[in-house]
């Protein structure tokens, strides 16, 4: 493994030895982080399964109505009649924090709240029941539908997250410390190297420092 | 008026008659294994002029729309009384003014939405809506448009749109029935707007709504009067046929009543509404005087329009068979 391109000073060490610890607490929290993301994540996928399911199998039978309301109305008589909508439904986002992710919250008002009859923007005369039927349906669909945007965009959101905390997990798993651990160890040894330097140097000083009191 | 004036727009149209797609071929595109299987059989019909135009059995609106301007222009050159037909193209007139007018609103154009059939040309309409110069309609069309943009204006609910001129229209169908004296055609419309009563009540129980609203989408100038829909709107759907038990529509009542108890739905109820008003037509058949047999045959060929859509919609999206024949309306011949 690579050292770091550092001198082996004694304060580089000093350094280097904060940086090996602060890596350390903040890999043991990432992983943590990762964990409970990831249990998190888990749980949101299944309920996004299960609304996702519903959602379409109610979508499908609203369809179906719908695929029957044309065959038995004229594309035009069937366009006319739901061109101009008559409800208006606002829609409110706000954001959650899920482990520092940020996923919407959404929220949504219909103005005609506790008035189901009155979705419909067409006359009888010209159209069938048919279309009351697949109206309704997706009527009722849309709390649903909404929620699985919401939780769909979440799981988005910390898939990405979780994919992100990863890669700074083994970024430090694999990088940072062993880089760490390797420049601290190389210091060391350079530094003992000239501790030994250092002392046979002295040693060497000193013996012809004694030979020099002999010879006087 | 002299019922003999029909007599040759009759001859004519009994040859025609004979080239409407009776019940057998209907069977035979319902069983098709494919959409384009069943466009081919349209082949030996009236309607192989369009099938030139298209190139896929996706595009039989175009079909069918080409052959429905053709059937009314037909119309129009063989009748002595023009009237006769207006009657019942008003119904596209109404159509295009709803459009025009919800265009106006929402400020798109939707002219691919407009049906060339009515009495006033598309595009006449378009300007007349435009400038809001109405002298040249019709009094009842005209006090229709007015009310229609007050009442739209003042709470802008689209509905209203729809449902103002719903009634305008059959207000002025009864009053051109009316004015032509012919009591085979008032009638046709009284039922008419009989049956399309009940469906109305029918949904707008399904819809939970109340009394008021029903009254606003009633229509005037059935054979059973308002009150009679107004007293139901709270009864069980199987009283509902015991009280309507004295009327003609006591038959398709009970049955569709039925169905819906069973299925939920009032399809049943639309099917066998159309199948009414096609076996009060059918007494036509054999008349050789009067307005009745043009009535007849348009009728015939409306109903032939809507069931060739039920069978092509049906095809295209894979529908089983059965499903499909439970939809169809009864034929003509």
């Amino acid at each position: 493994m690579a050292k770091l391109n550092v001198n082996p000073t004694r304060m580089e060490l000093t350094t280097l030895k904060k940086r090996f610890s602060t890596a350390k607490r903040g890999h043991k929290l990432l992983k943590d982080k990762q964990d409970e993301l990831m249990r998190r994540f888990i749980d949101m996928i299944k309920e996004n399964n299960e609304l996702r399911k519903a959602v379409e199998e109610e979508l499908g039978a609203s369809f179906k109505d719908f695929l029957m309301a044309s065959a038995v109305m004229s594309t035009e008589y069937l366009e006319e009649s739901i061109i101009f909508p008559k409800e208006r439904i606002s829609l409110d986002v706000k954001t959650k924090n899920i482990m520092s992710v940020n996923v919407p919250v959404m929220e949504f008002k219909r103005e005609m709240e506790g008035d189901e009859g009155s979705i419909y923007p067409y006359g009888f005369a010209n159209t069938s029941a048919e279309l009351d039927g697949a109206l309704e349906r997706l009527y009722n669909v849309l709390p649903k539908l909404l929620m699985l945007a919401e939780v769909e965009k979440s799981c988005q959101l910390m898939a990405d997250e979780i994919e992100k905390t990863r890669r700074r997990v083994n970024a430090l798993e694999y990088m940072t410390i062993p880089q760490l651990q390797e420049t601290i160890k190389y210091i060391k040894m350079k530094l003992d190297e000239n501790e030994r330097g250092n002392i046979t140097r002295l040693m060497k000083i000193k013996s012809m420092m004694q030979e020099q009191e002999q010879n006087q | 008026m002299d019922k003999l004036i029909y007599t040759q727009a009759i001859s004519r149209l009994k040859v025609l008659e004979t080239r409407l797609i009776e019940r057998t071929k209907m069977d035979r595109m319902i069983d098709a294994s494919s959409a384009e299987e069943a466009m081919k059989i349209l082949q030996e019909s009236e309607y192989s002029i369009h099938l030139g135009k298209i190139k896929r059995a996706e595009e039989y609106e175009v079909v069918l729309k080409d052959e429905l301007k053709r059937i009314y222009s037909l119309m129009y050159e063989v009748t002595p009384v023009k009237q006769l037909i207006d009657i019942m193209s008003l119904r596209y007139d109404y159509h295009n003014i709803k459009v025009l007018l919800k265009a106006k609103e929402l400020k798109t154009p939707l002219d691919h939405l407009l049906i060339d059939v009515g009495t006033i040309p598309t595009e006449k309409m378009k300007v007349y809506l435009e400038n809001e110069d109405y002298t040249d309609f019709n009094p009842i069309m005209r006090e229709g448009i007015e009310k229609t943009l007050i009442r739209y204006r003042n709470d802008l609910d689209p509905q209203m749109i729809d449902i103002n001129l719903d009634a305008y229209m059959y207000k002025h169908m009864v009053s051109q029935a009316d004015e032509l004296g012919e009591g085979f055609i008032s009638k046709f419309l009284k039922i008419s707007i009989d049956l399309i009563n009940l469906k109305t009540m029918f949904r707008v129980k399904k819809q939970n709504k109340e009394k008021d609203f029903l009254e606003t989408v009633i229509l005037q100038g059935g054979i059973l009067d308002k009150d009679v829909f107004m007293n139901s709107l709270n009864d069980s759907m199987d009283n509902l046929a015991q009280k309507l038990s004295y009327t003609d529509y006591y038959n398709i009542l009970r049955l569709s009543v039925e169905d819906y108890l069973k299925t939920g739905k009032i399809n049943t109820f639309e099917k066998l509404s159309d199948d009414f008003i096609m076996e009060y037509i059918k007494k036509s058949k054999f008349m050789s005087f009067g307005p009745e047999p043009l009535l007849a045959y348009l009728t015939a060929k409306e109903t032939e329009i809507k069931n060739i859509r039920i069978i092509m919609v049906g095809k295209l999206n894979k529908v089983a068979p059965e499903s499909i024949r439970e939809r169809l309306r009864e034929t003509y011949v």
